[in-house]
């Protein structure tokens, strides 16, 4: 459905601050936002095998069942959080999330069930040769490609924001709570000061 | 321009760089790559310091870390650091320093005439003293704190900048000298992923003083090699002038990196310190020995130092320190400095009190002509010099452990001391490891390791240069193989043959029937300990090391006893007739060195301290003049100032639109979690004190939820969305907590409940429209649903469209008015907000804040959990037994008939109404039966909420006081130190609309 209507992302207030260090030694450290993106949190037993065929057809994708790693196709990508919790996000930006009542109604019977966190969250691209050394100013995880690597992904936090964190081809995504987004931003950029100071 | 003790050549300085510094207001040069201490030694200062009790004037004894005179006040202002060790800090253009603990100068100090009376002032003395007259202590006190302590305390605030890092390594080794440098360079080969650290600005450790060469080349060249191949390796990071401080849990390492210290003040840029936290797979301790001092009396002049320091300060900084040395060692390692100094032209005698040692070292210095006098011990050292330094010492003779008559006197202008090496253990130590005693090598080296680590080359007891080179590769390969790592090819190195004679462990030299009388012989530097303090302190009883160490405080400064414990621990086990072993070492306790506290802090200071939340609306109500408040983490509007009004005057204005116009609230940070599951009704019964089960779809509740204890823990509106779906809400300040407890009774205590829970706190919005004109603002921007009051009851909700919107507006009320709480994904928040002001201009609707908030709530007697509840309130104390279900269980409810809980006398939830209408009780003031000045009074409760009701022209207030409902109509006192006595009535806490009318306006 079209909207009519100016959505604003996490990021409103800090648009500005994004846009000038974007212009400063972006080869180090480049951070954008991938704002409105769909996001859905649901709740299953995927031992229970047609539970698992009616998500995996919903999204055309079969849910990772291995801890701490996704699956993605070119519509969406499904980030495992727990055992029995994903979150299936839209690899582009839609108008207006669309209504959870259809799967929903698939999953009538069983103890499951989708809900549309879309506004909940947001989520920011890193990329730049500094990029993880800017996520460890803040996130205790082990970056390096030896043992954080394609199709993995993790739960942690950032300096005080909590986190899911994958990477990507050119860099890391980053999940993060709305009210938390300015913060982790404004820490973010902080972190680079002294690329940016070189720069 | 002098520098008259700098060698002509040699040396890691960079003659070519000469810097000015200014060191007690006097100017001087050096050169690039001197330290302070160095630079100081290469213009012929030694005096730099005096003691910290006796005010004994004190020179540079070290070359590094284990300093504990020479320290300085560095810089001023807001880069000073107080007791900076003068051999750590590196020269850089304009440094300024000063001597730390003298006034109003080094030279002319007041406090000198102490020495004067040092014998009556032996350790521990003020336990003894300052008791008498007792009322004089508070003098006392100021005057022991003016004269106690070293450097000052910074008064600016910092101005550097600090950064805290997370790293990751296969491999850590601490330590760049040649045991680290071999270690992980086979570590590195081997493929691991391998982190070194080291303090220093370049690698090389000891190598960086010596005069050895390895496989035909000058140990520096041979450095700079390893160097060159560690740097062609990209999964070895080498990080510089980077101390390892702390050694933790789980093989967690904290490192202190240094960015800018070295550089002028003016060209400092970006990050001073960074504090790295460094996770490493397998840890390799290379952290080196530190040389021991010999304990003799008048071991503390000016001119006594480390014969490892001297040697260092002649080939790593060019430096002759004195032009007729002796050397008095008890270990060959002693004669290099004897060596080094000859080398360069000094006069040089050795006092050695072994028998006679045919080691390679003790050859050499006897082949350059340097006069050795074996079975020798210096017994004392002396100076008439008004700086103390040192110009002749005693000589006695020192045969099977027995000290003999004075047998010469020797002049010198220097005196090198080694009374053997202790490993530096304190990583080991702190990583959990107990230190053993090595008889054979008089010292402690590390036990068994408790974590994946191991220890190497002199930190190990391993002090030859071929014991390092191979243990580097061993440790290196072991860890290699414990991480699933082929081993590394091989290196080998051709050394110079070397011998090397035991060492004579030499811990006091002096009569111990003598002990206290004569000249004092120091065995802490910092805290002016002798060994008759120690004696003092076994005397008195002290037995446990760790007593001897409060008691005398010994090991206790700056520099923690890195020079002094071990000959204090072997001069108590004497004392206490016992060996070694059995005396034991103090607790080797974090930090190795001092870490900046800017460091620890890192960057969460100021507005980084803790994350900032807001709503989607915040950058309109910044605009609209709103002056926040913090509710735990977030920013909510207090309330809107217009036009210069003051707080009172808005809140005025924003309770009366409310109650006669229509206004707006954003309540978005109020939690929010959907509970979704075939026993959801089930677990909303367990975790609230009302029952769910006949909440129809479609309708609205309020919910109150105990802790276990039976208290108000929390409490909410919460919706039934379906069959089996409720979203329900909690205080802004309890969404996390409430969450938090909510999941863990169900996954520890009903993981057989089906039941999802989702905080969806961000993703809704949620803003009241409040007031009689509420409806009409609705109907003008939401056409999909009937507003009528028939069609849309109080307490229930209905979902429809703004825009295209999708909305869920709940008809629930927290000011008692007619109210829509319109609740919106956020990506749509402002677009809804700036919809609904449009709307509402027509009826002038009003932006409200929390402070109006609460003064509206508060006229009607409704409570806020956490500010007229303390989680010591129950529900019949809050007069809202009605809420609790009798015939189901839930958290709390056993509670509830504790004797205690059931009992009188509890604190019940009232209103009052001072006697003077205008008149506003202070909040958390004191409610007493009546005036008294008995102390403490007899206290009844206390005020929770405390406003000037604009609706009612006149203050009310809401309390808690005990046996309340009993109180209502009588009159009480309350009491503040501002207001003193205030007589007040004890009423319902519903001030307005008694019956609950206006919420159900049609």
């Amino acid at each position: 459905m079209q909207l009519d209507v100016n959505m604003q992302s996490p990021l409103i207030n800090v648009q500005g601050l994004l846009e000038e260090a974007a212009g400063k030694a972006s080869d180090k450290f480049l951070l954008r936002e991938l704002p409105f993106r769909e996001l859905l949190n649901v709740r299953a037993d995927l031992a229970d095998a047609n539970l698992a065929r009616v998500l995996g057809n919903s999204f055309n994708l079969q849910f990772p069942v291995q801890p701490n790693t996704v699956a993605e196709n070119d519509r969406h990508v499904i980030w495992w959080l727990g055992p029995d919790e994903w979150l299936a996000q839209s690899v582009a930006p839609v108008d207006m999330p669309a209504p959870v009542d259809e799967i929903q109604a698939l999953l009538t019977g069983s103890f499951a069930r989708v809900l549309d966190v879309s506004s909940g969250y947001t989520l920011l691209h890193l990329s730049g040769s500094m990029a993880t050394d800017v996520l460890n100013k803040g996130c205790p995880l082990d970056f390096d490609a030896s043992v954080f690597g394609k199709g993995q992904c993790a739960q942690s936090h950032f300096f005080k924001s909590d986190i899911a964190v994958r990477p990507v081809s050119d860099g890391w995504h980053l999940l993060v709570r709305r009210s938390f987004a300015e913060y982790t931003v404004r820490m973010l950029l902080d972190a680079a000061h002294d690329y940016y100071l070189q720069a | 321009m002098s520098q008259s003790f700098r060698l002509k050549e040699g040396g890691r300085i960079d003659r070519r760089r000469k810097i000015r510094f200014q060191f007690n207001g006097k100017s001087y040069y050096g050169y690039e790559g001197d330290t302070l201490a160095s630079a100081l030694l290469a213009n012929g200062v030694h005096f730099v310091a005096r003691s910290w009790k006796y005010h004994r004037p004190r020179g540079i004894m070290t070359a590094g870390v284990e300093e504990s005179n020479a320290i300085v006040q560095l810089e001023t202002g807001a880069y000073t650091v107080p007791n900076a060790k003068a051999t750590e800090i590196p020269l850089y253009d304009e440094l300024q320093a000063s001597s730390v603990n003298v006034s109003p100068s080094l030279a002319h100090d007041k406090m000198a005439v102490v020495q004067k009376f040092s014998r009556f002032l032996p350790a521990g003395f003020y336990y003894k003293t300052f008791m008498w007259p007792q009322k004089y202590w508070p003098r006392f006190e100021e005057k022991i704190r003016e004269l106690a302590g070293l450097g000052v305390a910074p008064k600016a605030r910092d101005a550097d900048r600090y950064e805290k890092q997370f790293m990751h390594a296969d491999i850590l080794v601490v330590g760049a000298g040649p045991a680290g440098l071999a270690a992980a360079l086979a570590a590195g080969k081997g493929g691991a992923r391998v982190i070194l650290l080291d303090d220093q600005a370049e690698v090389g450790g000891t190598l960086l003083s010596s005069d050895e060469t390895i496989d035909g080349v000058k140990a520096v060249q041979w450095v700079a090699g390893m160097m060159q191949a560690l740097a062609e390796l990209p999964n070895v990071k080498v990080f510089l002038r980077t101390t390892a401080f702390g050694y933790q849990d789980h093989n967690l390492v904290t490192a202190c990196q240094r960015l800018t210290d070295h550089l002028p003040l003016a060209e400092r840029k970006g990050t001073r310190e960074r504090i790295l936290k460094i996770r490493a797979r397998q840890v390799i301790l290379a952290t080196g020995a530190h040389e021991r001092p010999l304990v003799f009396a008048n071991n503390d002049l000016p001119g006594i130092m480390l014969s490892g320091a001297i040697a260092s300060y002649v080939n790593r900084y060019a430096i002759l320190p004195g032009k007729s040395a002796l050397i008095f060692t008890n270990n060959d390692e002693g004669y290099r400095a004897a060596i080094a100094l000859k080398q360069h032209g000094a006069n040089v005698t050795v006092i050695d009190a072994r028998p006679v040692s045919g080691g390679t070292l003790p050859q050499r210095a006897h082949g350059l002509g340097v006069s050795i006098l074996f079975e020798s011990v210096v017994v004392e050292a002396f100076s008439e010099q008004f700086d103390h330094h040192i110009e002749k010492v005693s000589v006695a003779a020192y045969r099977k452990g027995h000290l003999g008559e004075v047998v010469a006197t020797l002049c010198c202008d220097l005196l090198g001391v080694s009374g053997g090496w202790n490993p530096v253990v304190h990583l080991f130590a702190q990583s959990g490891g107990k230190a053993v005693w090595s008889e054979e090598k008089a010292c402690f080296v590390p036990g068994v390791s408790v974590q994946e680590q191991a220890s190497v080359g002199a930190a190990k007891g391993d002090f030859l240069l071929a014991e390092a080179l191979a243990g580097g590769q061993e440790v290196a390969n072991a860890a290699l193989g414990k991480l699933g790592l082929p081993a590394a090819p091989p290196m080998a190195w051709e050394l110079d043959e070397y011998r090397e004679n035991a060492i004579l462990p030499l811990w006091l030299i002096g009569d111990r029937a003598q002990m206290g009388q004569g000249e004092k012989q120091f065995v802490d530097f910092q805290n002016d300990v002798s060994a008759a303090d120690i004696y003092l302190a076994a005397r008195e009883g002290y037995q446990s090391v760790e007593h001897v160490k409060r008691y005398t405080a010994l090991g206790f400064g700056t520099d923690q006893g890195k020079l002094g414990n071990i000959n204090g621990v072997a001069i108590l086990a004497e004392a206490l007739q016992q060996t070694i072993p059995q005396t034991g070492t103090t607790t080797y306790r974090p930090n190795y060195t001092p870490v900046t506290f800017g460091a620890l802090a890192g960057r969460e200071l100021g507005d980084f301290f803790e994350p900032v939340r807001t709503t989607c609306i915040h950058a309109w109500h910044e605009v609209h003049g709103a002056v926040f408040e913090d509710v735990g983490n977030w920013k909510r509007p207090l309330y809107y100032a217009l036009d210069n009004e003051d707080m009172q005057a808005a809140v005025r204005r924003e309770c009366l639109a409310v109650r006669n116009g229509v206004g707006i609230l954003d309540a978005s940070t109020l939690g929010k979690i959907d509970v979704q599951g075939p026993d959801a009704a089930e677990f909303l019964n367990r975790m609230y004190t009302n029952a769910w089960n006949k909440l129809g779809i479609g309708k609205c509740r309020y919910g109150l939820m105990l802790d276990e204890n039976g208290m108000v823990f929390d409490d909410g509106v919460n919706i039934r969305l379906g069959e089996n779906h409720y979203l329900l809400s909690t205080t802004t300040g309890g969404a996390a907590r409430v969450m938090q407890w909510m999941e863990k009774w169900l996954q520890t205590e009903w993981p057989e409940l089906k039941v999802h829970l989702a905080s969806l706190t961000d993703h809704y919005s949620t803003f009241a429209v409040a007031g009689p004109n509420a409806r009409k603002v609705l109907q003008k921007v939401c056409h999909d649903i009937d507003f009528a009051a028939e069609q849309f009851p109080f307490m229930s909700f209905r979902e429809g469209h703004i825009m295209n919107v999708p909305v869920r507006i709940m008809r629930i009320s927290f000011s008692g008015e007619l109210c829509y709480e319109v609740n919106v994904p956020s990506n749509y928040g402002r677009a809804v907000w700036d919809t609904l002001i449009q709307a509402g201009q027509e009826f002038d609707i009003t932006p409200y804040g929390t402070e109006a908030m609460h003064v509206l709530r508060a006229e009607k007697g409704f409570i806020i959990v956490g500010q007229d509840t303390d989680g010591s309130m129950t529900p019949a104390d809050l007069g809202m037994d009605g809420l609790v279900a009798k015939t189901k269980d839930f958290i709390g409810k056993r509670s509830l008939s504790r004797s205690h809980t059931a009992g009188s006398g509890r604190k019940q939830f009232v209103g009052l109404l001072s006697e003077d209408p205008q008149q506003v009780l202070p909040e958390g003031a004191q409610v007493l039966r009546e005036e008294t000045i008995q102390r403490p009074a007899p206290m009844l409760g206390q005020v929770t909420s405390s406003y000037y009701s604009p609706t009612l022209e006149r203050s009310i207030a809401l309390a808690v006081i005990k046996d309340g409902f009993s109180l209502m109509g009588s009159t009480v006192v309350v009491w503040s130190a501002q207001t003193g006595f205030i007589k007040a009535q004890v009423c319902s806490p519903v001030f307005f609309d008694e019956e609950g009318s206006r919420q159900h306006a049609a």
